[in-house]
């Protein structure tokens, strides 16, 4: 018998090529233009605002300490755009791969096929892998692109490296976050509509968690912890923290899979 | 080697009535009818049968191959054409047609070809811009090209017209010639009786008989309405139930021999006759009026 697992790759990754763009395109537009102000910005608006702000938030986004002309600290600072939507992609992506087959209703006709549900999940989810780790790709080579054309100081290649390896374990993360609420909640719209409730809603308790002592155990309700762009930036990659991560958005879309193998198709 | 192997077979929706202690088999070969009105489990059944539903009790079996435990190997050579046909809307009908036939072994061009060909398929629309009767054919082209053993059809002609349907029949019967089964489900008597050899009649998640097409017409009732221009004679048959009088109307529901009732007909001279196919309530009515006199 053919390989599902294979078509079913090839099918997502054409079949999903067309979203890819419509998220990386605008996005990528706003990094290319956020890196491309950094000369302007490092020097006066962007290092007034942080003086202007509250120690208590500036520990929130977790920039109490940072130099804003070296280009990779700049690029941390503006990071919540890439993180947030690297997670959103792949968290509604995640849950689309899942739930559209059903809200399509050609469930029937896939799973109907000389194939296990869980060879069809793989593909998926292979596919998805693919996109998950494009979209950072694709926004880490515009950034290093455009600070290297723009800035004055050295670019710290390795370091924007590192902050977008952890974009990337915090998409991983949310990409199985998002089949396993596909797999639980089956509509396209009400899973895409929890999995933005889970990316947006963990990223603010986050936030939340380091505002004040009492609420800080919080911080573990958020994924987004684990692979802070400003701890990246002075301390380095965590390898241990994001392996938690990729572990966890691995577990999800395992779990995800093996709910999914045993349920009635709704066709 | 039987094709379909369905035995006690049960599955309930929460509350909700799917079917009950479900058992026939269908030899290999064979053109089998599985008839009854919506609702009537047909869809559940096949479901199960095709792995997309798992049941609560009973066993179903594709060549032998059990397909809740070995899912993939039992439908290694099965088509099958579902009731709503659903597609990609943005994929043509010649990507879908691809993308189905991926899934089976060896080349389907040339088969997946002729059935364009006949069932007058457009391949370079998308899915979105196709009619129900069209997306019907997509799915009978995509469960046929690869030449299954086992074709598993659900409300096939749904949405096709007249001349599309003689045609599917057509291909049907073919199927049947070159050594496939396929399995037709439907609530349209008179289709099943045109195609099909054998039937299974199911009604209310229950299977009620399996019989031959022929043994089915020769036991079913006829509606019979007669009109009379002067005077209304006496009717008495033997198998006549439910006379009624409108008028110059008299009509009654006959389960019996044709001959009998014409020769009754001659007798009575009325200035018009009507006799109907039995409906499937008429066939079920019947079934019902069986198994409680029993």
């Amino acid at each position: 018998m053919p390989d599902a697992t294979r078509i079913l790759f090839g099918h997502e990754l054409r079949h999903s090529l067309r979203t890819w763009l419509w998220w990386v395109l605008p996005i990528g537009l706003m990094v290319t233009l956020t890196c491309a102000l950094q000369p302007a910005l490092a020097k006066g608006v962007l290092a007034a605002k942080m003086d202007a702000m509250p120690d208590a938030l500036r520990r929130a986004f977790g920039f109490a300490n940072v130099d804003f002309k070296r280009p990779a600290a700049y690029l941390a600072t503006n990071f919540t755009t890439i993180t947030l939507s690297t997670a959103l992609f792949a968290g509604l992506l995640g849950a689309a791969m899942i739930a559209k087959e059903e809200t399509l209703r050609t469930a029937e006709i896939l799973y109907a096929q000389p194939t296990s549900r869980t060879r069809i999940l793989v593909g998926k989810a292979a596919a998805l892998a693919v996109y998950a780790l494009a979209f950072p790709i694709a926004l880490a080579l515009l950034s290093i692109v455009t600070l290297s054309a723009v800035a004055e100081q050295t670019v710290e290649i390795g370091v924007i490296v590192e902050l977008f390896i952890g974009a990337t374990a915090i998409a991983v993360c949310f990409a199985g976050i998002g089949m396993l609420v596909a797999a639980l909640v089956r509509d396209k719209r009400s899973a895409s509509g929890a999995t933005l409730g889970a990316v947006l809603g963990s990223y603010f308790v986050g936030v939340l968690s380091a505002l004040d002592e009492v609420v800080q155990p919080l911080r573990w309700l958020s994924p987004y912890k684990l692979a802070e762009p400003a701890q990246i930036l002075v301390n380095g990659t965590d390898v241990a923290r994001l392996g938690l991560l990729v572990i966890a958005g691995i577990g999800a879309a395992t779990i995800a899979i093996a709910m999914y193998k045993r349920q009635d198709i709704h066709a | 080697m039987t094709a379909i192997e369905v035995e006690g077979l049960s599955k309930s929706y929460g509350g909700r009535r799917g079917i009950s202690n479900v058992s026939f088999a269908v030899g290999e070969g064979a053109l089998f009818g599985f008839i009854g009105p919506n609702g009537a489990g047909k869809t559940t059944t096949i479901r199960i049968l095709l792995g997309l539903l798992r049941q609560d009790a009973g066993h179903a079996r594709l060549f032998g191959v059990d397909v809740a435990t070995d899912g993939p190997r039992a439908r290694a050579s099965v088509g099958y054409v579902p009731s709503e046909t659903n597609l990609y809307p943005r994929m043509r009908v010649s990507e879908l047609l691809d993308y189905t036939g991926r899934f089976h072994d060896g080349d389907h061009v040339a088969r997946r070809r002729e059935l364009v060909e006949r069932l007058e398929l457009d391949t370079s629309v998308r899915a979105s811009e196709l009619s129900l009767g069209n997306r019907k054919k997509v799915a009978i082209v995509a469960a046929l090209q690869h030449r299954p053993r086992l074709a598993i059809l659900d409300e096939p002609s749904t949405g096709l017209d007249p001349v599309m349907q003689a045609r599917l029949h057509d291909v049907l019967r073919e199927e049947v010639t070159r050594g496939a089964s396929v399995f037709f489900s439907s609530h349209m008597l008179a289709e099943v009786q045109s195609v099909c050899k054998q039937v299974a009649i199911v009604r209310e998640g229950k299977l009620l008989a399996v019989e031959d097409i022929a043994a089915l017409r020769s036991r079913a009732v006829r509606r019979v309405r007669l009109t009379f221009a002067g005077e209304i004679p006496p009717i008495l048959l033997d198998g006549m139930d439910g006379l009624a009088r409108e008028g110059q109307t008299v009509t009654f529901v006959y389960a019996g021999h044709a001959p009998t009732l014409l020769a009754a007909l001659a007798r009575a001279a009325p200035a018009d006759v009507t006799i109907e196919e039995p409906s499937l309530d008429d066939i079920f009515l019947r079934y019902y009026a069986e198994s409680s006199d029993a």
